[in-house]
């Protein structure tokens, strides 16, 4: 009787999946779209949230639906998506609600763990598959190929304490409750807030000063070279912390590593190269 | 003789948090968390509040306001609109130039075009806080409007600062506002007979020599340089500017020759707990000094408000 109740839902999940009409795309979280256009979807995705990294052939086609946290319902109604695909993690939950009691058919996933973001990257290469099965065997090898690095990446860095900064002013941090947190962990480095409740804490400087770190590593999501440098050089001033000292303050210039999606191993290669950069001086 | 008990309990009390701020962290102190973090950040936040506190008596003083405080007058919302410039904008630094340094740049220039304006057109107090009110909506309206265009991290990045942010600031920088403060508030305080001929009523004040038209347009500069200063160094923290003439009034400290150094102590007092509160009460959290300031200030005054009334 189980086996057949399972069955059946494995048909209906299926059929239901099946169903579903991706001709008219709005996507409302960046990372998403992003991680869609890697799988050659171009055409279908009609919509997408504002800072998302656009295909130089599609940029005059695809309208931009507001930022991601404050996405224009209007607008995304305006482009008659036959799907909405939203997020978990960003995305606020009444847009979603919005849009699914106006009839809208809303796709949501859960990138907030690594677990999560590999669901992810799963479910947006299912849809891949039905809009293109020309690009199913390319996009599988996609996919291995992460997962294949992913799992290469695991323990690749030497165990040490890091206070991972991904804002300055307020200082933003992150815990093992979001995906950087626990990508930081599977690359094998301590994250000095990693049990701390909220996925991304709001530490006092004079807090991270006193847990004394061996490597501080600075997202600057900001890209601007100048807020990097006054960036460190707040940092430079705490010569007895091990990071400074022993001259591991790390800077990763834009989102890449913060990105639940592909681009996050490239973030994790940077932060690789320079690490072995300064290890070597 | 009772005037100088009070400015004295005052001081104390200034001396007494300035100590507090410094020993109290989330962390143990080290003689690195000392020499960069806390006494700087102590030294800037007294003269912040200090500066705040003083304004808020020559805005109040000046323009027989009582309702009136620094962003009264416009001063404050242009300091904001040039912080959420350089951090939205200009993406956190032009030209080596932080959003601390913007919000100097926009209160000043602000201030340019309103004592030009003053000297020119615009004369009665109602007025120029007519003009400063509707400045502060435009600027307000300005920085909503650039805000809700901006990246995520930089909203976060503008909503600090907008919320009081005294994280970064440098020894040097806190002794250069300490130094402005004190010499900006003892230029204000040598108009205190003219200033409380003012308060009494205006025509007096004239009668009796005062050129109330200069007097406005030096307090308005001296009030400038102090807000300017303080949001380029801590972010907009108000409530301070407001609350502290009020709260020391109807402590019985009326005449402004005691009124502006009680003030200046008593600002500093209460900025400086504000701030140890914020970097300790859900620690390692660090919230907001501008939160603390109005959810702990604002019952206290109305407490203070009921006992006088």
């Amino acid at each position: 009787m189980r086996w057949v109740l399972v069955a059946c839902l494995l048909f209906y999940s299926t059929v239901s999946s099946a169903s579903e009409n991706f001709s008219r795309i709005v996507v409302l979280m960046p990372h998403l779209a992003e991680s869609l256009f890697n799988f050659g979807i171009l055409e279908e995705i009609v919509g997408v949230p504002e800072f998302t990294t656009v295909p130089e052939s599609q940029k005059k086609r695809i309208k931009f639906i507001g930022p991601y946290h404050r996405i224009s319902i209007e607008s995304v109604l305006a482009l008659r998506p036959t799907i909405v695909l939203a997020s978990k993690d960003g995305n606020l939950l009444s847009n979603v609600d919005e849009l699914t009691a106006l009839g809208i058919n809303v796709k949501t996933f859960d990138p907030r763990t690594l677990g999560g973001v590999v669901a992810t990257l799963v479910s947006l290469r299912e849809i891949a598959d039905q809009v293109r099965p020309k690009l199913k065997l390319q996009n599988e090898r996609k996919l291995l190929d992460f997962k294949k690095q992913l799992t290469k990446l695991r323990g690749s860095l030497p165990n040490a304490r890091v206070f991972v900064q991904i804002g300055f002013d307020p200082l933003v941090t992150v815990s093992d409750r979001s995906f950087l947190g626990e990508f930081i962990h599977h690359l094998g480095l301590e994250n000095i807030y990693a049990k701390e409740l909220a996925a991304y804490p709001r530490p006092a400087i004079e807090d991270v000063v006193s847990r004394r770190p061996d490597i501080i590593l600075i997202v600057n999501l900001t890209n601007s070279a100048q807020v990097g440098e006054k960036n460190r050089a707040v940092w430079a001033k705490f010569r007895s912390l091990p990071g400074v000292s022993n001259d591991r303050v790390i800077m990763l210039a834009g989102d890449r590593i913060v990105k639940p999606g592909f681009e996050m191993l490239q973030g994790a290669g940077d932060l690789v190269t320079q690490l072995k950069r300064n290890n070597g001086k | 003789m009772a005037n100088s008990a009070k400015i004295i309990g005052v001081l104390l009390l200034a001396l007494l948090a300035f100590v507090v701020a410094v020993l109290v962290g989330p962390a143990e102190m080290t003689s690195e968390i000392f020499w960069q973090l806390r006494l700087p950040r102590a030294i800037g936040v007294a003269s912040v509040g200090a500066g705040l506190a003083v304004a808020g008596v020559l805005v109040q003083s000046s323009f027989g306001n009582p309702l009136a405080d620094p962003f009264t007058v416009g001063i404050a919302s242009a300091a904001a609109l040039g912080a959420v410039v350089g951090a939205v904008v200009f993406r956190g630094s032009f030209l080596g130039f932080g959003p601390g340094a913007m919000a100097f740049v926009f209160a000043l220039g602000f201030s340019f075009v309103m004592t030009a304006w003053m000297r020119r057109g615009i004369r009665s107090a109602a007025d120029i806080l007519l003009v400063g009110v509707v400045c502060g909506f435009f600027f307000t309206a300005c920085a909503t409007l650039i805000l809700s265009l901006s990246e995520p991290h930089a909203l976060a990045h503008s909503l600090s600062w907008l919320m009081g942010s005294a994280t970064y600031i440098e020894l040097p920088w806190a002794l250069g506002v300490a130094a402005i403060t004190t010499v900006v508030t003892l230029v204000a305080w040598l108009q205190w007979r003219a200033m409380d001929l003012v308060t009494v009523n205006e025509l007096t004040a004239r009668s009796m020599g005062v050129d109330v038209k200069k007097l406005r347009l030096l307090l308005y500069v001296c009030v400038a340089v102090i807000v300017a200063i303080s949001v380029g160094v801590a972010g907009v923290i108000g409530f301070v500017g407001l609350v502290v003439p009020h709260a020391l009034r109807r402590l019985g400290v009326r005449s402004t020759v005691t009124l502006i150094p009680a003030a200046f102590f008593s600002g500093a007092a209460l900025v400086l707990s504000a701030d140890a509160l914020a970097r300790t009460i859900i620690a390692p959290t660090e919230v907001p000094v501008g939160v603390i300031l109005a959810i702990i200030g604002a019952p206290v005054f109305l407490w203070l408000a009921r006992r006088s009334l």
